[in-house]
This record gives C-alpha cells, structure tokens and sequence, in this order.
C-alpha cells in the first residue's frame, strides 16, 4: 500500500482488513461487550442470565442470544435508580459527563448516559466517518442546527474537532444568519439534515446567491432518510459531495458513506451488525435481500447494548468495494420497521398523536394526519373532527392547545384545522387516518 | 508500505499505550484525592481507550 494510498484512510489497518480477521475480531470483542454488560449493567445481568460470553465461538452462537427491544430499555428506566438512565448504566453514575435522549415520540425517551470514554469511542468512529467523507483538517465547517439534548451533530461536532477541522456552530442563527454566516467564514463544509440542506439552498437563492459559488465541497447528512434522489438534487444545488450515514442515539452511527457513494460501509470492528430476515429475525439475509439491523456496538461501557433490534429496514449489500475497505456494505435504508417517521429529522409516529388526542381532547372524534412537502420543506397537517359543531372562539381554542400540546408530545409544530361533521372518512377495520404524501 | 509494516506499526503502539496506562495508573495513585490529577488523568484514559478501539487489543489472537 502506497502512503498516498494510506492516507485515504483513517485507520487504514482496520478498515483493509481480510474480512475472516476482522470476523474473527469481532467475535472477540462481542464476548468481551456481553461479559462487561453482564457484569455492569443490572438490566443484562438479569436478561442473560444463564448466557456465559465464553459459550460463544461463532456468529451463529451469537444469533441464539435474545434481541433487545426498545420497549425493553424503556421499562429498565422507568421509576428505576440511578435516575434517569436506570438499570441501563454501565459505568457509576459519577462517571457520567454527558446526557443524551432519544426523541421520545414513539413513546417515552430513552436517555442514554456518556462517560468521557464513551464519548471519545463515539467520536473516533465519526472520526472516520468524517474522513471516509472527505473531511480534512483544512475544512472550516458549519453545523446550522440547534443540536439540543438529541445526539444528532454533537458526534459531528467532536469528530472534526478532534481531526482539526475548524468546527462553527450555528444553532442560534435563523436561516438568513446561518448563510450569512457561511459565507463570513467561508465555511467548506456542512453537517445538516437533508431537508435543511434543500432549505438553506431555496433561502439563499432568495437572498441573491447560487449555492454553487458559497464554497461548499461536502456535506454529511443525518437525522433523516434521504432518498438518493435527494441526495443526488443536494450534490446538483450545492455542487458539493453529499454523503449519508446510518444510526441512532442507543447504538450510534453504525454506517456511513465513502468518496463512491456505492452503499454505506458498516463500521466494523466497532459494530458487529446482523441484518436479519425480518419474519424470522434470526436468519441472515444475503446480499440484495431486505432485513432488519441488529447492532451491538462492541466496547461502549457507560450504556452497553447487545444485540439491539434498531427496527432499521435495509438492504444487504456486498462485501467489497472500490475505495478498497472491506466491510461489510448495506445497499440502501428502507425505512423503518414500523410505521415511524422523520419529519425536519424528528422521529414521529402517527401513534402519539392518537394518544394523546384520545386522552386529553375528549371533544375530538376523528382524525387525520397528512405529510407532505411544501417546497423543500416537510409540512404536517392534522385535521380535527369534533363530535359536536364548534362556535368559532371554541374551535380556535382547541386549534390552540392542539398545537401547545403536539409541539410538547412530538417537538414537531402542526398546521391544525377543524372538519366539518362527517367530513372524514370512517374506519370499520385498519384505519388509514396517516398519510405521508412526501 | 505492506500490510506487515503497518500490522508491526500497530502493534508497537498498543505495546506503547500499554506502558502509558501503566505509567497513568501509578500517578492516578499518587495523585489520589487532587481533583486536578484525578479528572486530567482521567480523560487522557478516555482518549487511550478510544485510540485502543481503533487497535488490535490482542494482535496474536487475531492474527492469521
């Protein structure tokens, strides 16, 4: 291997290793993740009771240990110490130095603890997301959103920090600011959504500007799917490479793109990642075939995870590539397993909205939820149909809480009217009251 | 450079972290109690275990 060659890696090592090595390593570093989970987290001591790390030789051996559900995590939190990361926590609490959550829109949120060690294993694996990406420490890069407590950009953050980049946060500024901004620093490179990235580029062709001449080379999307079309019209506005990743707050970025934008390449040996058939969830699917993730990051301690089914959709990919790294790739997110949404990279699902409708707004009697894009943006619209006509103060006071309590429920902001009587459709079976038109 | 040169570059390092956490350990002792050795030594460790993940942690194991 050339230097030049060597260069185009982070950790040229690991990511150009003989697959039977880096399997073999894998399996290694799985024992070793299910021993300490066993031992310091009281939810796995409990789950896998009876399940000895030393037992286990093979993958298939691995694909007979139970999965972990989101609902598991969630009941291992609840009402249990240490709050709030209850039985989950795998390091003592005074070792925790950062606090994330996941959205919280499927139901309650899992709020995930980071040690500063767990963090920085975090942040060397989107070290070399960000290098796979092209980042380098000549690239003054923008982050234009509000990172808040949700794990999304923080990981981004770090990670071209620690690589040298020069990092500007851009949180507090509108979206005028943010180009503004852009050009000021003469930015070369952004980290947001890919609706966002649609949306800087519609405000700055407003403000004057052809987002082709700001500057910027790359762009790493996260925080939502992002169709390929989406991502080739991204590459088309900003004439900048756009690339995507794959993750999420419980087991982190566990997939990302390289400069041939074939796939995304798991990121092996941080992750041992199955892509299971989705009836069974126990056979591996072969390459082509959809399946369902199930990822155990191997060596995070302060929130061990085993065999955590993310419910992410995707498609098997092969095991090799141009740009010479030998992971296994997956050729493409399908969604999500269940009916869960990103909307301007909040998770939602159709089903909080009935929740909360059904137990705080007894006048409502049918609903309906509709997606879809206004502009380059994502746009909800919920239409309510009382049980009893409405004088017009009462129907915008419900409009009103309506939209306070969504925005509390879901962090997402509705556009709300309210139906006539008998205008919506009415369901005997599966009822359809969520459309996504996007 | 070959795959043998780089594999020796990468164990050499993880002997070399190996002899840094040794050395970190006996100041962590020493220093037991001062806030600034405690949390100083402390987040270097972390930064050695993230260096580590990208390691080989037991190169003879997992060598061809």
């Amino acid at each position: 291997m050339m230097d030049t060659q060597i260069s185009q890696y982070w950790n040229p090592l690991l990511e150009t290793m003989p697959r039977e090595r880096l399997i073999k390593l894998e399996i290694k570093r799985f024992k070793e993740q299910l021993a300490y989970a066993k031992t310091h987290s009281i939810f796995f001591k409990e789950k896998f009771k009876g399940i000895e790390p030393e037992d286990i030789k093979t993958l298939e051996h691995i694909k007979k240990i139970p999965l972990v559900e989101k609902t598991e995590l969630r009941e291992a939190q609840e009402g249990k110490e240490p709050f709030p990361f209850g039985h989950l926590i795998g390091v003592p609490f005074q070792e925790v130095s950062h606090f994330r959550q996941t959205s919280g829109t499927t139901g309650k949120p899992v709020y995930v603890p980071e040690s500063y060690e767990s963090w920085q294993w975090r942040v060397e694996v989107w070290c070399q997301i960000l290098w796979m990406a092209g980042f380098r420490d000549t690239d003054r890069v923008f982050v234009p959103f509000g990172y808040n407590v949700y794990v999304a950009f923080w990981e981004g953050h770090y990670a071209a920090e620690k690589i040298g980049c020069m990092v500007v946060p851009g949180g507090a500024l509108d979206t005028q600011g943010r180009i503004e901004k852009i050009m000021e620093i003469k930015a070369t490179a952004l980290l947001n959504t890919p609706t966002y990235g649609l949306h800087l580029a519609e405000i700055a062709v407003n403000m004057g500007l052809d987002p082709q001449k700001m500057g910027i080379e790359r762009m790493l999307c996260a925080g939502e799917p992002m169709p390929p079309a989406t991502r080739k019209r991204l590459e088309d506005i900003w004439g900048a490479e756009v690339f995507d990743h794959i993750g999420g707050t419980e087991p982190c970025a566990w997939a990302a793109m390289c400069k041939e934008k074939d796939g995304l390449h798991i990121m092996e040996p941080y992750f041992l990642v199955e892509i299971l058939d989705p009836e069974t969830m126990s056979r591996e699917v072969e390459e082509g075939e959809l399946g369902v993730a199930v990822v155990t990051p191997l060596g995070r301690r302060s929130f061990p995870l085993v065999r955590f089914n993310t419910k992410d959709l995707v498609v098997k990919g092969s095991e090799t590539c141009q740009c010479g790294r030998t992971s296994q790739k997956i050729k493409g997110i399908e969604g999500r397993a269940d009916d869960l949404r990103k909307i301007r990279g909040v998770l939602f699902s159709p089903a909080t909205v009935e929740e909360l409708l059904r137990s705080e707004f007894k006048e409502v009697n049918e609903f309906e939820i509709i997606i879809q894009k206004k502009g380059v943006m994502d746009q909800i619209t919920l239409k309510v149909e009382p049980f009893n006509p409405l004088e017009i103060d009462k129907a915008q006071m419900l409009i009103k809480r309506l939209k306070e309590r969504l925005k509390v429920k879901t962090n997402l902001t509705f556009d709300i009217s309210i139906a006539n009587i008998g205008e919506l459709p009415r369901y005997t079976l599966k009822a359809k009251r969520f459309k996504d038109l996007r | 450079m070959n795959s043998e040169n780089l594999s020796k570059i990468y164990l050499d390092l993880n002997q070399e972290i190996s002899k840094i956490e040794e050395s970190l350990n006996q100041i962590e002792q020493k220093g037991k109690g001062i806030p600034f050795i405690e949390k100083n030594v402390r987040a270097i460790k972390a930064l050695l275990y993230a260096f580590k993940s990208g390691l080989m942690d037991d190169f003879e194991d997992t060598a061809k």
